[in-house]
């Protein structure tokens, strides 16, 4: 009986120890086996994999998702030498786990190696560019993209070969100024503006000037042509007063001017004229009722 | 012959022999049934907003299982990962430590500004397997694109008018690199939730407003007074041209009203001449001799007057 419970212990190890040749990778993993401790070549994808069973070879399974560093602002200069304050981050991944693990090791120890190497490239790339390069006020394209491909690019050329880490992105994602340029740009903006609202003032003002100008040109043309319609009117009016009297006074001038001179009397003799008169005169003797 | 067992342990014993004799066939059923059930753990059902990610041995097998009811193969050998896809998430993009994002606009000013990024995730396997931090990722991705977006614009088109412009901008560049970054993630709405300039302009921001809103107002005043002026100005005008008007038929009715008198006298002279004439003449001097001083003289009689005479009109030289 003892025999036969030893056996099936026996077959049970053997079991799980033939087992331990199987190992699998997650989609999230990629993994690397080690002989004894000293590494194997190929790297080991996600799925099922055969393995010397243990403890002859080990798994060794690393991160194998895009991952995401996020360095902290550093200072820079630009080519014009001017401050310049970065920020950015890098996406990488391990593609080769083996010279990952001979190298680096672990994540740490991984992003303090691109923080340096990002962070010297980064201001290489940028002290080979002006401002400018930064800065498009006519819309076109600024050059982050260009100089974070560039530093990529660079940062590539060491990581792969050195550390087995590719490095997917580095992108700059944020550029300001230090405190004491900062206060500069400010104080520039606040001028700019306090232009603006003088202008904006101004041109209000003469906005409204020029409409005072055109109402007083208005004004005078209105009644200039007012003017000339009354004159007209009254040319009109008066044409035909003297046509009507012209009729009237052409059926017997002679009367008229009888009529005339009576009525020029009225003008001539006032309080203020004294008349003298011939006892003899016609004029009296009107008077006199003869 | 009669059974003097109790009726459980005859019972007992009926089994035992039984399962003596049918040992084998018994276990096979056992065995059947435990890979029936172990194969049953191959079905799994998706529900609605969700997809499924299936992996064999940690490789993804089928990375988009849509809703219903699926089989896999059993546990052990395949698993599967439901995940909403659904879901719209939403994240807050700011400065670090949840100040304001500085940014510099292609005129050299500063602006500060937050946004709200709305996401899906479109492809659960890539979003679940590819990366480490899929938020951290849209965070930095859209920091990135908005530096690039307001570099390229102009610091009051940014504040004033640009903002739909900004949004778009920042969605299809942050948009791309997500997808280069293979990230599953699809955005849906980058909003500005706020633009604005750095405190310490803000007074000066602000007077600009200030300053364009008093031109405005000068402006209209202006026109205002402008109308009121010309209004009165065309009243005046009707006035001066009625008046004209009115003038012009006085003196037509006038002329009218002196042709009528003359008329009447004409006829009444042609009637009799000289007592017309002497009628008139008496009236008239009857009406106009008492304002004066009469004098009368002897006939061949000059009046002795001291020629200082008051003329009424002043004298032409001193």
């Amino acid at each position: 009986m003892i025999r036969r419970i030893l056996i099936a212990i026996a077959i049970v190890l053997g079991v799980a120890w033939a087992t331990s040749a199987l190992f699998t990778v997650d989609a999230a993993e990629t993994a690397l086996v080690t002989r004894f401790g000293r590494p194997l070549d190929g790297t080991k994808g996600p799925g099922i994999h055969l393995k010397a069973p243990w403890p002859i070879d080990q798994v060794v399974r690393l991160d194998g998702r895009l991952l995401v560093f996020d360095n902290e602002p550093t200072e820079m200069l630009t080519q014009d030498k001017k401050n310049v304050l970065v920020d950015s981050f890098v996406c990488w991944r391990i593609i080769d786990p083996l010279r990952f693990a001979q190298t680096v090791q672990n994540r740490a120890e991984a992003e303090a190696r691109l923080l340096d190497l990002s962070s010297s490239e980064l201001g290489a790339t940028i002290g080979a560019e002006p401002m400018e390069s930064f800065l498009d006020p006519n819309g076109g394209e600024v050059r982050y993209s260009a100089v974070s491909a560039k530093v990529a690019e660079e940062m590539n050329r060491i990581t792969q070969g050195s550390f087995g880490i590719e490095v997917v992105d580095f992108r700059i994602n944020g550029f300001n100024l230090p405190a004491q340029n900062r206060g500069s740009v400010i104080d520039r903006m606040r001028a700019e503006r306090s232009r603006q609202a003088t202008r904006y003032r101004s041109e209000g003002e003469e906005a409204a000037l020029k409409i005072e100008a055109e109402t007083a040109a208005e004004r005078e043309r209105i009644l200039a042509f007012a003017r000339a319609q009354a004159e007209s009117l009254k040319g009109v009016g008066e044409a035909e007063a003297l046509r009507i009297l012209g009729q009237a006074y052409s059926q017997d001038p002679e009367f008229y001017r009888f009529v005339r001179s009576l009525e020029s009397y009225e003008k001539i003799l006032g309080e203020e004229t004294t008349v003298f008169l011939e006892s003899d005169s016609k004029l009296l003797r009107h008077l006199e009722g003869k | 012959m009669r059974d003097t067992r109790a009726p459980s342990e005859r019972f007992l014993q009926d089994l035992a022999s039984f399962i003596v004799r049918r040992g084998r066939w018994i276990l096979g059923a056992i065995a059947g049934i435990v890979v029936v059930v172990w194969l049953a753990t191959g079905f799994y059902t998706v529900e609605n907003g969700s997809i499924a990610v299936v992996r064999r041995f940690g490789a993804i097998s089928e990375p988009a299982a849509p809703p219903g009811l699926h089989f896999r193969m059993p546990n052990g050998i395949e698993r599967e990962m439901i995940f909403p896809t659904g879901e719209v998430h939403r994240l807050e993009v700011s400065g670090d430590n949840g100040v304001k994002l500085d940014v510099i606009t292609g005129d050299e000013n500063i602006v500060a500004t937050s946004l709200v990024v709305q996401y899906r995730v479109t492809d659960a396997a890539r979003y679940l397997f590819g990366c480490d931090l899929p938020e951290e990722l849209v965070l930095q991705s859209v920091r990135a694109a908005v530096l690039e977006t307001a570099g390229a614009m102009l610091v009051d088109d940014l504040l004033t008018t640009g903002k739909a412009r900004i949004q778009n901008d920042v969605r299809s560049r942050a948009q791309e690199l997500l997808r280069d970054y293979g990230s599953g993630i699809s955005l849906l709405t980058v909003t500005l939730q706020s633009i604005e300039p750095p405190t310490e302009a803000a007074a000066a921001f602000r007077s600009v407003q200030d300053s364009r809103s008093e031109s405005a107002r000068t402006i209209s005043d202006g026109r205002m007074l402008s109308d009121h002026m010309l209004s009165l100005t065309r009243a005046e005008a009707s006035r001066m041209v009625e008046e004209a008007q009115a003038e012009s038929e006085g003196r037509v009715h006038g002329a009218r009203g002196a042709a009528e008198r003359f008329g009447a006298l004409l006829t009444e002279y042609r009637r009799s001449p000289e007592q017309t004439r002497e009628d008139l003449l008496q009236e008239k001097l009857a009406d106009v001799l008492p304002r004066t001083e009469v004098f009368v003289l002897a006939p061949g009689e000059s009046p002795r007057l001291d020629l200082q005479l008051e003329s009424t009109r002043k004298p032409t030289t001193p």
